[in-house]
């Protein structure tokens, strides 16, 4: 695998499945894993702080795209949120505790979630323009999410999840829910992309027996 | 690592990598990893979902919309059908696209009636029931729009490649008791069960659509024109009677018997003809058509064919109990046992375990539920659900004759132990942990519950002398179905979670215990009462 993390930078070793060409984001392989920018960071170089904004911004951002409801998915506001986030994330920085490669970005998308519920509150204390036929929604503001997976639904998947190490947390979102390749995964816990397919499935495998089933 | 473990690793992985899921490893699995692989569907659908968020297709900019729909794009006409059109449109706010029927209406009640239908369909969300995601009435038109599932019919498959495998017939019919339940359970019918209006996705996702139109909603009159397919239409249907529970469910059975043999079970001319040919069940044998086919499965589906549908399945769910038995090789079957299961807090004892009131009789009692993550004692107040196995851990300090009893409401409860033909049997020696129902041969055997219901009671008596009064009663009542009756089920109710069940009658069940002694509390004699609330519906 050593061939392969080399040459991991150009990030051409293309993931197992389809979709390839649809993400721009990479994380950069001749970065240093984050593990180490996080220590960095603790030590209060501003250089690896820039440098963990840059890895995971560009994530982040498209993550909180399905996941606000759309009176606040105008894009300034995304990106504000986004943002506000991942700073108060390096902010607590010291407070994170590294479970395993992999786990600061569960960490941070726990910090992220907390944030867009925390938006959709406010802007339910805003009177809104009307909807089509709000009745239909779980909610009163549905994300993309909600809706297309249903209130519900999305509850058990989040508690499920919750209920898993922190490690596996990372590898089931990074893959799932982010959308990385293996690769990507690899270089963020530096391993080798055929250990991160395994160490997914195994992840997908915990988690499918934690979920409860809504339905029989 | 067992083989179950590696399947799931594999199947976990296709999900990874963004293959499409494998449903039959899924249905191969062992019973004990059902859960988990009931899990797995459910996560490769919420994949495929956050994979949809994570694309950004053009097509918004690309494709020149036809005309705009309540905030839709309306791309290009996919069908005409009787109750209205379906188009293919572009939601920009999901950012996906969706299937969207529109249909004319010509007075305010009816699109009132269609908004508050499309209200409760939007509730449904499960893997096999298409997604229903927005609803709107605008310029004399009421439009329902859903996920857009990409697959082709099983009408379609159906003409291509005639009668399917049985298997394949076996897990369709599976997804589809998973899909109605689903829809029963928010007071719905689907009410259009047939091979047109089931789409087999790329990836073998089996998915109900197509209802929401099923329904002809009457304008002004209350008026409810029968809209269903004739061949698929339960007897009472064509007596008048409106949609239900039970007429999808026999429309199912239509559909899988169609699967099997390429034909429908009545052909006829009109609807009087098709009507006495169901009542007289004038149909050929399934056995007969496809030799074939295992007895337990035809049962299965023929038994959502009976014209009485107080003989049909007791609910979609308990059809799938049937054929999922039906489905597995004997061997595993030990495991599975065609009864109810339920325990509560003790009401004569108040708790589980037996007080040693008089030191002549001392009995130890808990029941345990065999879960995918091992054994789970059930404390007080636990819930069960559907599918789950139970058993009952117990020991004492004298020889102990037992009787165990699931208690549902009827006259006669059902005997869960002793059993013809399982080992232990009475009386049971003292000082060991017995596990039970006990073994049929070296297979450890537990009790399934395998219908739904508000609650299982179940009385455990233990006594150091046999009962002649119950002994008598456990040779007439029914026993626990092992896994050659396991279609002769309990009559419990039919699958209508929205009304609460009334108080039932306490029978002679609680009049024998009181004449053997249980409400006089003597030493020689333990009774204890179990019971667990079902989780949900």
């Amino acid at each position: 695998m050593g061939s392969h993390m080399g040459v991991a930078g150009v990030v051409r070793v293309l993931p197992f499945g389809r979709r390839e060409s649809a993400r721009p984001i990479v994380v950069s392989p001749a970065a240093e894993p984050t593990e180490v920018l996080i220590r960095r960071v603790r030590a209060g170089e501003n250089p690896a702080r820039d440098a963990l904004v840059r890895r995971f911004l560009p994530l982040l951002r498209q993550w909180a795209h399905g996941r606000l409801p759309r009176a606040a998915r105008d894009l300034h506001e995304t990106e504000d949120l986004v943002q506000l986030a991942l700073m108060r994330a390096l902010k607590q920085i010291n407070s994170f505790e590294s479970e395993g490669p992999g786990s600061f970005l569960a960490y941070l998308r726990q910090i992220l979630l907390n944030q867009v519920r925390d938006e959709v509150r406010r802007l339910m204390r805003r009177p809104e323009s009307s909807e089509i036929d709000p009745e239909l929604a779980d909610t009163e503001l549905p994300s993309p999410v909600e809706q297309l997976v249903g209130h519900e639904r999305l509850r058990a998947y989040e508690a499920a999840l919750a209920s898993l190490p922190k490690r596996q947390q990372g590898l089931i979102v990074m893959r799932l829910e982010f959308g990385m390749s293996y690769p990507e995964i690899a270089a963020e816990v530096a391993s080798s992309p055929d250990a991160v397919r395994v160490m997914v499935a195994r992840a997908l495998v915990q988690l499918a027996s934690a979920l409860k089933p809504l339905q029989a | 690592m067992t083989g179950d473990d590696k399947d799931l690793e594999r199947i976990a992985a296709g999900i990874a990598d963004d293959a499409a899921l494998d449903w039959r490893a899924l249905a191969k699995l062992d019973p004990q990893s059902t859960d988990t692989g009931d899990g797995l569907r459910e996560l490769s659908q919420l994949a495929n979902i956050f994979r949809s968020l994570q694309l950004k297709p053009e097509r918004a900019a690309s494709v020149k919309a036809q005309f705009r729909f309540a905030g839709l794009d309306v791309i290009e006409k996919l069908g005409q059908g009787a109750h209205g059109e379906v188009w293919r449109a572009y939601d920009p706010m999901l950012d996906q696209e969706v299937a969207l029927k529109l249909k004319r209406v010509d007075c305010d009640e009816l699109s009132h009636q269609f908004l508050a239908e499309a209200r409760r369909l939007a509730k449904v969300r499960q893997q096999n029931v298409v997604s229903v995601y927005g609803a709107a009435a605008q310029d004399g038109r009421v439009g329902l729009w859903t996920e857009l599932v990409r697959g082709r019919s099983l009408a379609d498959v159906l003409a291509e490649q005639g009668p399917l495998p049985a298997e394949e017939v076996a897990q369709i019919g599976i997804e589809l008791c998973r899909g109605l339940a689903a829809v029963h359970r928010h007071g719905l019918t689907h009410g259009d069960v047939k091979a047109e209006n089931v789409l087999r996705e790329v990836s073998g996702r089996v998915v109900l659509a197509d209802f929401g139109t099923a329904r002809e909603l009457g304008c002004g009159t209350r008026f409810e024109p029968i809209s269903g397919t004739r061949h698929y239409l339960a007897p009472e249907m064509l007596d008048g009677e409106p949609s239900s529970a039970a007429t999808d469910q026999y429309a199912l059975g239509v559909l899988l018997y169609r699967l099997l043999t390429g034909q429908y079970p009545y052909a006829a001319d009109d609807l009087d003809a098709m009507r006495s040919a169901e009542l007289a069940e004038a149909r050929k044998p399934l056995r007969e058509a496809r030799p074939t086919l295992s007895r337990a499965f035809a049962r299965a589906i023929e038994r959502a064919l009976a014209p009485d549908p107080a003989r049909r399945h007791a609910g979609v769910l308990a059809m799938l109990v049937a054929i999922e038995n039906s489905q597995r090789p004997h061997r595993l079957n030990g495991l599975h046992w065609a009864l109810a299961a339920a325990i509560v807090a003790a009401i004569a004892a108040g708790g589980y375990a037996l007080r040693p009131v008089a030191p002549q009789l001392n009995v130890d009692a808990a029941f345990y539920r065999d879960g995918a993550r091992g054994r789970e004692r059930l404390v007080d107040g636990a819930t069960i659900e559907l599918g789950d196995r139970l058993r009952l851990e117990l020991s004492s300090n004298r020889r102990t004759w037992l009787y165990v009893l699931n208690d549902d409401g009827s006259i006669a409860p059902t005997v869960l132990f002793p059993l013809p033909g399982i080992q232990p049997v009475n009386p049971l020696g003292h000082g060991v942990r017995w596990q039970l129902p006990g073994k049929d041969g070296l297979t450890e055997l537990s009790w399934q519950v395998d219908a739904e219901a508000e609650r299982e009671t179940f009385v455990v008596v233990a006594s150091a002398t046999p009962l002649a009064a119950l002994e008598d009663g456990i040779a007439q009542w029914r026993h626990a179905a092992t896994p050659d009756n396991a279609l002769v089920m309990r009559g419990v109710g039919r699958l209508v979670p929205a009304t609460p069940e009334p108080v039932r009658q306490r029978g002679s069940l609680d009049a024998l215990l009181g004449r053997i002694g249980c409400d006089s509390a003597p030493t020689e004699l333990r009774c204890l009462h179990f019971v667990f609330p079902h989780k949900n519906p």
